[in-house]
């Protein structure tokens, strides 16, 4: 994995959100949020429904501009309507329900829809509709309906089309969650490889097993940051994570449950693996017979 | 529970788009029952003929040609079957249930059913009241609200809130509480488990979470390619991880920690569902 430099790829300033200003029912969505997003990391964002995630992502490709605060996208300014098209030419994006996003009839039209309205020469065009076709698994679809397709490479269509516009980042608003296990572990390994190729990724969910493997969490709360940190810093909070309305991987709320009972359990334990592995290291040399009832 | 299933499904075959070069076949000889009062979990990988499978449960597909669907005692192959009291004893709510709203108002769209039954508008009320209330969605706070102001969140609970206000003998969730929040879906589904432990209702369930699936049902019937490959009581069906995994799913990950622990023969077999079982199981191992 790149090392992430000290230049941030994307700098947040005192956001605020607010949706209809000066009226009786104006909410604010964001409050004031300050963040570093650095090329080549994987960031995950969780929250709740309502935490201001959304309204965070839709920030980061002009898709709304603040009420209040900045956001820079390398370098660029998003308040100065200029700059909108440079910005949204480095942020891709992927959202929950990938049909919204296909344009196409055919897969690979779909994929060259967006760089061939950016007026990328026939060429390239090609070489760009190949390579991001290759980097989701889907040369031996790309001749096929889109909409025949199952709903995880219906997702990898859209990422795909999202790829082929070669953005510096990549923000996933909820791409996985209406996905199957492993149709989700289909698109995440696309993204984890790509981000591994230096691709900076930026994905909104509330999906445990999304947060795990990236690289720093931050959580949304009532449109600010509530915490922050390494995946294993801020899931093993279970406590923290509960008040704000979030699950942790049932891993780490039993060595949560255990650690409670015996304090010289670890208690910042994220996968089935570590749980596994720290009861083998302490369980007393006693085999069990296969096949043996519970007693 | 009475001796005839209220759904009964004898080697369904469907195929979408029948006929023409691009036919596909979505089951391919799907049987099952779900009796009245159950609690019945449908799992299995996108394309294994889930949804095809309960959307022929309140008539949405009929049976053309190979199988028979049988629910309230009236088979569905039968074009004189009376589909609208089948529609109204099951209800069918959809994995992307925004696509099923229509009206302007949050409380105009989930009356919609209700009128249709030709119940009077105190009555209506209530029941709107009541099902805003099931979903947690406040009455007074969102019943003169747009619906294309809402958000997705909130768009699935009208859905869900339209389909309990028919009041159904059956509800049928494919999918539906994928996307909420996990606190939302949570509280969603602890409102419709009191409803079935309390007042019977029967509940079908379509979810991509092992974790929410062990949960909530008593019995599980795995999909795979059309086909029921696996089924029984949930915990039994949860002891075959591997037999799952070629399914393409998983088992919850507290059932994948003492499934691994017992290979290692440093815990006895068991199949815990949930994290207050499995801290047991993982407690006895560690000598206590």
């Amino acid at each position: 994995m790149p090392v992430p430099s000290n230049e941030p790829i994307i700098a947040i300033r005192g956001l605020s959100h607010t949706y209809g200003v000066g009226t009786t029912g104006s909410i604010h969505a964001l409050d004031g949020v300050d963040l570093d997003i650095f090329p080549g990391e994987y960031l995950a964002i969780l929250g709740h429904n309502g935490s201001g995630k959304s309204t965070l992502a839709r920030h980061l490709n002009v898709l709304l501009r603040p009420t209040a605060g900045e956001v820079w996208v390398k370098g660029l300014d998003t308040r100065v309507p200029e700059n909108t098209w440079t910005i949204r030419r480095s942020v891709g994006m992927v959202f929950q329900v990938p049909d919204n996003q296909i344009v196409a009839s055919i897969v690979e039209e779909d994929v060259a829809f967006g760089p061939e309205n950016l007026g990328v020469p026939e060429e390239e065009l090609h070489q760009r509709v190949e390579w991001a076709l290759g980097a989701v698994g889907l040369l031996d679809l790309r001749q096929r309906e889109p909409h025949r397709l199952s709903a995880g490479q219906k997702q990898r269509v859209a990422l795909a089309g999202v790829m082929a516009m070669k953005p510096d980042i990549l923000v996933l608003d909820e791409a996985t969650s209406m996905l199957d296990p492993e149709a989700r572990r289909e698109v995440l390994a696309v993204v984890h490889s790509l981000n591994r190729e230096g691709l900076t990724v930026v994905a909104i969910t509330h999906l445990m097993d999304e947060a795990t493997d990236a690289g720093r969490v931050i959580v949304l709360q009532a449109g600010k940051i509530g915490l922050e940190g390494t995946p294993r810093q801020v899931l093993t909070r279970v406590e923290e994570m509960r008040k704000l309305q979030l699950d942790v991987p049932q891993a780490t709320e039993l060595a949560y449950l255990l650690h409670q009972r015996d304090p010289s359990f670890p208690r910042d334990l994220l996968t089935v693996h570590e749980v596994v592995d720290a009861v083998r290291q302490r369980a007393p040399a006693r085999a069990f017979q296969q096949g043996q009832a519970a007693e | 529970m009475s001796a005839q299933p209220f759904i009964q499904v004898s080697d369904l075959h469907f195929s979408y788009l029948r006929g023409t070069p691009l036919e596909a076949a979505a089951l391919r000889g799907a049987s099952m029952v779900v009796h009245r009062g159950e609690a019945v979990g449908i799992i299995g990988r996108a394309g294994s003929g889930k949804s095809t499978l309960v959307q022929h449960f309140n008539g949405l597909l009929r049976p053309c040609g190979a199988g028979q669907v049988v629910v309230a005692g009236q088979d569905l192959s039968d074009p004189q079957a009376d589909l609208r009291s089948i529609r109204q004893q099951v209800g069918l709510v959809f994995q992307v249930p925004e696509q099923q709203l229509f009206e302007r108002l949050v409380g105009d769209d989930i009356a919609f059913g209700p009128k249709k039954l030709g119940l009077e508008r105190p009555e209506r009320r209530e029941r709107v009241r009541w099902a805003m209330d099931m979903v947690g969605l406040d009455f007074e706070a969102f019943k003169d609200r747009f619906t294309v102001s809402l958000s997705g969140g909130e768009m699935r609970k009208v859905a869900l809130a339209g389909v309990l206000a028919l009041r159904p003998e059956v509800l049928i969730l494919d999918e539906s509480t994928s996307g909420l929040d996990p606190r939302s879906r949570r509280e969603m589904l602890a409102r419709f488990s009191a409803l079935h432990r309390d007042q019977g209702l029967t509940l079908v369930f379509v979810s991509p979470s092992m974790e929410e699936i062990a949960g909530l049902v008593d019995r599980i019937y795995v999909m795979e390619q059309g086909r029921v490959a696996l089924h029984g009581p949930t915990r039994q069906v949860f002891a075959q991880a591997e037999r799952l995994r070629q399914c393409g799913l998983d088992v919850p990950q507290v059932t994948a920690i003492a499934h691994e622990l017992a290979a290692l023969r440093l815990a006895a077999d068991s199949v815990p569902l949930n994290v207050t079982e499995g801290v047991e199981v993982l407690w006895a191992a560690l000598g206590h």
